[in-house]
């Protein structure tokens, strides 16, 4: 439990009869920016909202900053800030007003750093948050949540319907105060996401798919392109870490997701024999994430047909690191 | 503590429209209250909620409801400004401790609601030349009750709903949920009149409590809103299953045995008809037992509260009532006849038709006992009249309209008068008797009773209660001999008044066996449907009077009366109706329920002749609320006569005749439906 300002442990959520979060376990370090990254529906936000103790887990727990999530209100939350996309803020209230007001909440705010927010954001003072664009209001609510030097900054999907030009800014603002916070972000724009995110955790289906250091994910994905003298055949059975398998011509074509030269090169060598040409090429966050998204949707798909066995039972207790649940299924 | 008041300073901020339209009523209220003073005729706001929209000036009036109003309005914005409902709300991830937060909420209530109140109230009392700091306990008083009364549920409904739209819907289901629990009670007529408590009100108070504590604690909206289910259900449950007999029993506890009772009960003259509602029940008979009932003590007043009826027939047949509501029907000294309703069984009724049975009524009762009995003649001016106020006998505005009686008004701090009873020998009024009425005789006597809750102060926003003392009920009074309207003598400066402080000296119930009763003969007994006079909703009495004998023209030519005497006539509100309109009801002691008919113990109806046609115009709720006044015993004469009773279809035909004829029932319908009106007719005092 050390080291972890955020810890899940088997959290689980059901709404009447969606199950929105399944066993899901989750780990963020202490000083990491950690991007949780699924697609729509995958459990996100519900995850999110379990952690701020705005939901109850239907089972499972969580800790925050050491504390249960259930516990979490109060005095306890004047270290923790939080930024959502929809969040209902006082919107009668003028942005100065808005500070003004926040401020006694927080014994540790800092009105110089309140200044440099409202300055670096360009944020107008006098004008009220009802008025104020959808950016600068996201943008009003971000500098509230880090004018006090939070130990937490918990983001849901602070970017969503922005334009390039305020995301730049709310990221740099976020960077700028990387180093003393731990940062939980979720989001679908895995670009910006990818430019300062030291941990990503896939979310799919309520459950981790996988949970690891960013430098560490896009080392194991590789896009990998194979060139043959003439035109093979698909093979029956391929390891399972390779996904998107597909040919065209004389070039087959899949995505490594547990690259390791040797050991790669191996399982090609076991699978079609020899090649004329291996071409191994990095793979971006939007390419990995889009490449597991569909290879969870075919498991899906699968695991709806009634002779196979569900995807989501055999990767049920996946670990919140590595491919676990490819292993698993594996 | 910062933080409440910081949280308070940010929501007055915020809600300073809500808040100024509240100080705009409550200022503009507090104006108004001193001139419906000072114009008693005009009567602007009294301290009773229920009635208020029924005034001569409405816009007045509706100052009673909208000032709560404005309060409550206060309070649900307050509460939902740091909504407890949804999970977007951003003070929810902000440090805000709970208990900070509800203080604020509560400080804010407290300074925006409450003190308003204290200080309109202050300010009423001192207006009213009393000394506020006297009656700072029933200040207090009345702000509990408005607190929980009215501001506690609504911050326990804006506890659960996120928007002053959902709770509006909230109460729409509320206001549905009572109509229903009003219309389950009238199948439990015992639950009237006989108290459940203490449990409803725990739970009433108890449940708003919980729901904010738990809102405030822990945002639990399902749990909440549940909590408050439960309490509609609760209150449903125990009003179904409560042992009625237990609770009256243990309520009004019967004589101990070997006690004599002060009490004899004698069967009145001519047993009658009615039916439930506008279609007959072929499976059960109404019965109208006209019932007198003698006291011990001839000075002591009875409030009937519930009755019930056993049968016993020659053949060892037994039948059970069942306990009635009474409605409270009051018995001042020198009443003695009232009636007590029950419908039995037709099988039964068939059986028992031709035998003399024995009945055993059993009545339930508060028995008041006069005492302190003293003379007191009415100053000119304003005088201090102990335990009633600040009075003055003047006339009541405008001073020409027919029917009513001059009197006293009072003004009284924080209630009406525990219990007072005056009486007046009429003939020693000072004012001065109308042109042409003779003189009254030295026994004609009238007499007004005046009875409050004995709390420290009635639920209401002002605490000076404004009230009339006058003679409401008359005997010995003779008949003007031409049947025209004139007000009675009444209460003038000079007049020497006997006043007196009825105490209560318990409930209880009494029974007696009557036998030799005949059951009415349905063949014989005519319904005519005289309702029962006293609706909810309307101001109090002015003045009561009796309805002249109304002659039916066009039938057999035979005069025969339809009121005979004891009516109340309301007078409604200008502008309402017209001038003119009025309300006949009958007295508290000859009221039956509604679609009653009655033959000569209330009426003897036109058209008995005429082949039952008058009947189905009686059946007809209509008819039964209007029955007596001179225009529809017209019409339903008229309609009877032409429309006899055909076997199979005469009530349903001779009623649709009748409306569609275009008369005046017809064409009053819809105001009549809220109450018995008619046109002014000739009224006259016995």
């Amino acid at each position: 439990m050390t080291n972890a300002a955020i810890r899940t442990e088997n959290l689980s959520k059901q709404f009447k009869k969606v199950e929105a979060l399944r066993n899901l376990n989750l780990t963020v370090p202490d000083g990491a920016v950690y991007a949780l990254v699924g697609p729509n529906g995958a459990g996100k936000t519900t995850a999110i909202k379990i952690l701020m103790n705005i939901f109850g887990a239907t089972f499972g727990r969580a800790e925050v900053l050491g504390i249960d999530s259930s516990r979490l209100r109060g005095r306890l939350l004047s270290s923790i800030g939080y930024v959502s996309e929809n969040q209902e803020v006082p919107d009668w209230m003028r942005v100065g007003v808005f500070f003004a007001y926040l401020r006694p909440f927080y014994p540790t705010w800092d009105r110089d750093l309140e200044k440099e927010l409202v300055r670096q954001f360009d944020l107008p003072l006098d004008r009220k948050l009802r008025d104020l664009s959808r950016g600068m209001r996201m943008k009003a609510a971000l500098a509230s949540s880090l004018a006090y030097h939070p130990k937490l900054i918990v983001l849901d999907e602070p970017f969503t319907g922005l334009d390039p030009l305020v995301r730049d800014e709310l990221i740099q603002g976020l960077l700028d105060r990387a180093e003393e916070s731990t940062i939980l972000i979720s989001s679908h724009d895995l670009a910006e996401v990818e430019t300062f995110a030291s941990h990503v955790g896939y979310l799919e289906n309520g459950q981790v798919r996988f949970s690891e250091e960013l430098t560490s994910l896009v080392d194991r994905f590789r896009e990998v392109e194979l060139t043959f003298e003439t035109p093979p055949a698909l093979p029956k059975a391929a390891p399972e870490t390779w996904l998107e398998l597909s040919a065209s011509a004389a070039v087959i074509r899949f995505i490594e997701s547990r690259f390791d030269p040797g050991q790669t090169n191996r399982h090609i060598r076991s699978v079609f024999g020899e090649t004329r040409d291996v071409t191994f090429t990095p793979m971006s966050l939007r390419s990995i994430f889009l490449a597991m998204a569909k290879a969870g949707r075919e498991r899906a798909e699968t695991a709806s047909e009634p002779s196979t066995t569900s995807v989501a039972k055999t990767s049920g207790g996946a670990e919140s690191s590595g491919m676990d649940g490819e292993e698993a299924r594996s | 503590m910062n933080l409440i008041i910081h949280i308070f300073l940010k929501d007055a901020r915020h809600l300073w429209r809500e808040i100024a339209v509240s100080f705009a009523l409550v200022a503009t209220y507090g104006g108004n209250v001193p001139y419906s003073w000072a114009h008693p005729g005009v009567r602007g706001v009294e301290l009773s909620f229920a009635g208020a929209f029924f005034g001569a000036q409405f816009w007045a009036r509706l100052l009673v409801v909208l000032v709560p109003l404005a309060w409550a309005f206060t309070v649900i914005r307050v509460i939902q400004s740091e909504s407890l409902v949804g999970d977007r709300q951003f003070w929810v991830t902000r440090p805000y401790d709970w208990r900070q937060l509800l203080a604020a909420k509560l400080l804010f209530i407290l300074v925006f609601v409450n003190l308003p109140m204290f200080v309109l109230d202050l300010f009423l009392l001192s207006k009213a030349d009393f000394t506020p700091l006297r009656y700072l306990a029933g200040l207090f008083w009345m702000q509990l009750l408005m607190t929980i009364i009215l501001l506690l549920p609504m911050a326990a409904l804006a506890a659960v709903t996120a928007t002053v739209v959902q709770l509006l819907l909230t109460l729409l289901v509320i206001v549905l949920y009572l109509v229903g629990s009003s219309a389950l009670e009238q199948h439990l007529p015992a639950s009237s009149f006989t108290s459940t408590d203490p449990l409803p009100t725990i739970l009433m108070i108890a449940t708003p409590f919980a729901v904010i504590a738990l809102q405030y604690a822990r945002r639990r909206t399902a749990w909440a809103r549940l909590l408050i289910l439960g309490l509609m259900g609760a209150l449903v449950l125990i009003s179904v299953a409560a042992p009625y007999r237990t609770l009256i029993h243990r309520q009004y506890p019967p004589p101990k045995i070997g006690e004599q009772s002060p009490f004899q009960l004698g069967l009145g003259q001519n047993p009658g008809l009615w039916q439930r509602g506008s279609i007959p029940d072929p499976k059960e008979a109404g019965i109208v037992l006209p019932l007198t009932i003698s006291r011990a003590d001839p000075d002591s007043i009875l409030i009937m509260k519930g009755s019930r009826v056993e049968l016993d027939g020659p053949n060892g047949e037994h039948w059970d009532a069942g306990w009635i509501s009474m409605n409270s029907i009051n018995l001042l000294p020198g009443e003695n006849l009232f009636s007590v309703n029950f419908a039995m069984p037709r099988s039964l009724y068939d059986r028992l038709i031709d035998s003399p049975i024995e009945l055993r009524v059993t009545l339930a009762f508060a028995y008041f006992q006069d005492a302190n009995r003293r003379k007191f003649v009415v100053p000119n001016g304003t005088f201090s009249l102990p335990e009633a106020g600040l009075c003055s006998a003047m006339p009541i505005e405008p001073p020409t309209q027919p029917g009513f009686t001059p009197m006293i008004s009072c003004l009284a701090p924080m209630h009406r008068p525990t219990s007072l009873l005056l009486t007046l020998k009429l003939a020693e009024s000072t004012c001065p008797l109308p042109q042409g009425q003779p003189a009254l005789p030295l026994d004609s006597v009238g007499r007004g009773w005046i009875e409050s809750s004995e709390s420290p102060a009635e639920f209401g926003i002002s605490p000076v209660s404004q009230f009339e003392l006058a003679p409401f009920t008359f005997s010995n009074v003779p008949s003007y001999p031409d049947g025209a309207v004139r007000p009675l003598t009444g209460i003038c400066p000079g007049t020497p008044l006997t006043l007196s402080n009825p105490h209560m000296v318990g409930d209880t119930q009494f029974t007696q066996a009557l036998a030799g009763f005949h059951l009415p003969d349905s063949q014989k007994s005519i319904p005519t449907g005289l309702s029962s006079g006293t609706r909810p909703g309307f101001g109090e009495r002015p003045s009561r009077l009796s309805c002249a004998p109304i002659q039916c023209e066009s039938c057999s030519g035979r005069p025969v009366p339809i009121l005979k005497k004891g009516n109340t006539i309301r007078f409604w509100p200008r502008g309402e109706l017209g001038p003119g309109y009025r309300e006949c009801v009958r007295p508290r002691h000859r009221q039956v329920p509604r679609g009653a008919s009655v033959d000569r113990a209330g009426t003897a109806p036109p058209c008995v002749r005429s082949g039952g046609g008058y009947r189905s115009a009686a059946s007809f709720p209509i008819a039964d609320a209007i029955s007596g006044s001179r225009p529809a015993a017209r019409s339903a004469c008229r309609s009877g006569c032409r429309v006899p009773r055909r076997p199979g279809s005469g009530r349903r035909d001779a009623r649709t005749a009748w409306v569609r004829k275009g008369s005046p029932v017809g064409r009053l319908r819809p105001q009549i439906a809220r109450a018995a009106v008619y046109e002014t007719g000739p009224v006259r005092a016995e």
